[in-house]
């Protein structure tokens, strides 16, 4: 008699066979050895119904947050991908929801799609728009909070910005590719164009919208903590800008990332 | 005294569950268009986001209770404690008058199935859930119900129906019940039991909640879809659960092939017009001979 561990343990592994069961002889006895089978069904009949219901599932999640990569590969190969991707990422969690948080890392690792970064990198900007979606939240930014405050105070300032903000360096516009697919608008295949993207969260709906070097860089610096004098410093070296040049930018970029929503407060220690 | 009245469970009238495609109506709507709301807790288990903003919106208009499918219950994994935890959040945003999860297993080494798997109908399957619920509802601190699924195998190990089951796990960990009525018509037709028996055996004073639901007939199996119509045989068994339990909280379940929202709401109407006709029925007789079925056991 078999316990209810060595049950549990034989039907997992059962419902992860990607094809059919009744393929398998060691998974038919398997079945017949669980299952009791009924007048309509057999015992691996009842059994492959679970695993039939488990593909079904999981792809129509990988296929709900990879749209664009299921619409760049075809949907046999995104299938195939799916199973391959599931076999080696088995669920970790308790929600669905991340069911594909090691596709970006798989694609780029594991043959053939790893031949393509393309797709990698397609995953990349997928997950990050499911990571703003239900990311942290933040109070808005309090414009009252740096009122009084002098010219020296700025250097020493830790910008927060919005938690849930995704920044992303792209050697594609994969962010328009995937936009394009979202929408059925039949995309090619993009130009290589190194380009900085932020995905985040508006008040109704995502949004993603390019940034130059400089502002990525800063951005990058404002992400890690760094106080605002040494960002400008390292953000400026980092994408290769005069200092002076990259530090009249700074108006501009507060004005227009508060009122996105990215900088949420302004902390001024001591 | 039973669960119920133990543990104060309102009747909430009947309810459908918080679904994407009703979100704007729901939310924008100036009228009361439902008794109550049901969510998928996993669904609401997140950092922020619109999520939890549509969620705010929607518990500061109607009750919302949330009804879990990762707990795993049966899983003999250990249980998920972040889960829990994550839960426990959940239940303090909405202080809803019950939780529920499902009599399952949907956890093995390594890996979230992320279905819900039938236990086999043991001794062993009952010492194992009727430990881990008593330790839910000891980190939760709330009433706890556990539904009924559906079920498309029948295990070897089975010793005793599926009712016996439920009852003596509910009686033994003290735990509230969520009866599904579909669920119990789907696994009859799949197993050739009577589905009234299953109805008739459940202790019901432990019944909090019902859900009600339409499922979809593949020939030599019944799937649970969620994706219709509630079908008449199953209202048949609604009636007669209605007529043993007493006004307990009803839920429509309708998952894919969402219809519009007034389909929907009709056929909440229809269960809300069934379930009073029934409970005035069950009060005149209840009158006539001076037994009040709401005190039962359970």
């Amino acid at each position: 008699m078999a316990s209810l561990a060595e049950t549990q343990a034989a039907l997992a592994g059962a419902l992860r066979r990607v094809s059919s069961l009744k393929e398998d002889p060691e998974l038919v006895g398997l079945a017949e050895r669980i299952a009791t089978g009924s007048d309509r069904l057999s015992p691996v009949e009842q059994v492959d119904i679970y695993r039939e219901q488990f593909w079904l599932r999981h792809v129509d999640v990988l296929r709900d947050d990879f749209t664009s990569i299921a619409y760049a590969l075809g949907e046999h190969a995104f299938e195939r991908l799916a199973h391959e991707y599931l076999t080696s990422c088995p669920s970790a969690s308790f929600t669905l929801r991340d069911l594909g948080e090691q596709m970006a890392r798989f694609l780029g690792t594991q043959a053939p799609w790893s031949e393509d970064p393309f797709l990698a990198e397609l995953a990349k900007v997928e997950w990050a728009f499911v990571d703003a979606f239900d990311g942290p939240d933040a109070p808005p930014f309090d414009a009252s909070s740096i009122t009084g405050r002098s010219e020296d105070d700025w250097p020493g300032a830790r910008i927060v910005l919005h938690p849930a903000l995704q920044r992303l360096t792209l050697a594609w516009p994969s962010h328009d590719y995937r936009i394009a697919a979202r929408k059925g608008e039949d995309p090619t295949r993009p130009e290589p164009r190194p380009c900085h993207v932020v995905v985040y969260r508006g008040p109704e709906l995502l949004h993603c919208l390019e940034v130059d070097r400089d502002a990525a860089a800063m951005l990058d610096e404002l992400a890690r903590g760094t106080p605002l004098g040494a960002a400008c410093e390292r953000a400026a070296e980092t994408s290769g800008t005069d200092i002076a040049a990259f530090q009249d930018k700074l108006a501009g970029w507060f004005s227009e990332w508060t009122s996105l929503g990215w900088i949420r407060a302004v902390r001024f220690d001591a | 005294m039973s669960f119920r009245e133990r543990h104060s469970i309102p009747d909430l009238g009947v309810g459908v569950g918080f679904r994407i495609p009703h979100y704007g109506h729901v939310l924008e709507s100036t009228e009361t268009l439902m008794d109550w709301f049901e969510i998928i807790s996993e669904n609401f288990l997140v950092d922020g986001g619109r999520p939890l903003e549509n969620l705010a919106r929607l518990s500061a208009k109607y009750r919302v209770v949330p009804h879990g499918v990762s707990l795993a219950i049966g899983s003999v994994e250990p249980l998920d404690q972040e889960y829990l935890s994550k839960l426990g959040v959940l239940l303090q945003r909405l202080d809803p008058p019950w939780v529920s999860d499902h009599l399952c297993w949907g956890r093995a080494p390594g890996v979230h199935i992320h279905d819900l798997l039938p236990l086999p109908y043991t001794r062993e399957a009952i010492e194992h859930v009727v430990e881990r619920v008593k330790r839910v509802q000891g980190t939760l601190e709330r009433p706890f119900a556990l539904e009924n699924v559906s079920s498309y195998m029948t295990y070897r190990e089975s010793t005793m129906p599926e009712w016996e089951l439920v009852a003596e796990i509910s009686e033994r960990a003290d735990c509230g019940l969520l009866l599904d009525c579909n669920n119990v018509y789907v696994s009859a037709r799949n197993h050739g039991f009577d589905p009234a028996s299953y109805i008739d055996a459940v202790p019901a004073g432990r019944v909090v909640q019902m859900h009600l639901a339409g499922h979809t007939d593949k020939g030599r199996y019944v799937l649970d879809t969620h994706s219709d119509h509630v079908k008449d045989e199953v209202w048949e068994l609604y009636r007669r659960a209605i007529a043993r339990c007493g006004a307990v909280s009803t839920l429509i379940e309708w998952d894919e092939d969402i219809p519009e929202w007034d389909e929907l709401a009709a056929e909440a109407a229809k269960a809300r017009t069934m379930r009073a006709a029934l409970l005035g029925e069950r009060k005149s007789a209840a009158a006539s001979t001076g037994v009040s079925r709401g005190a039962e056991a359970g």
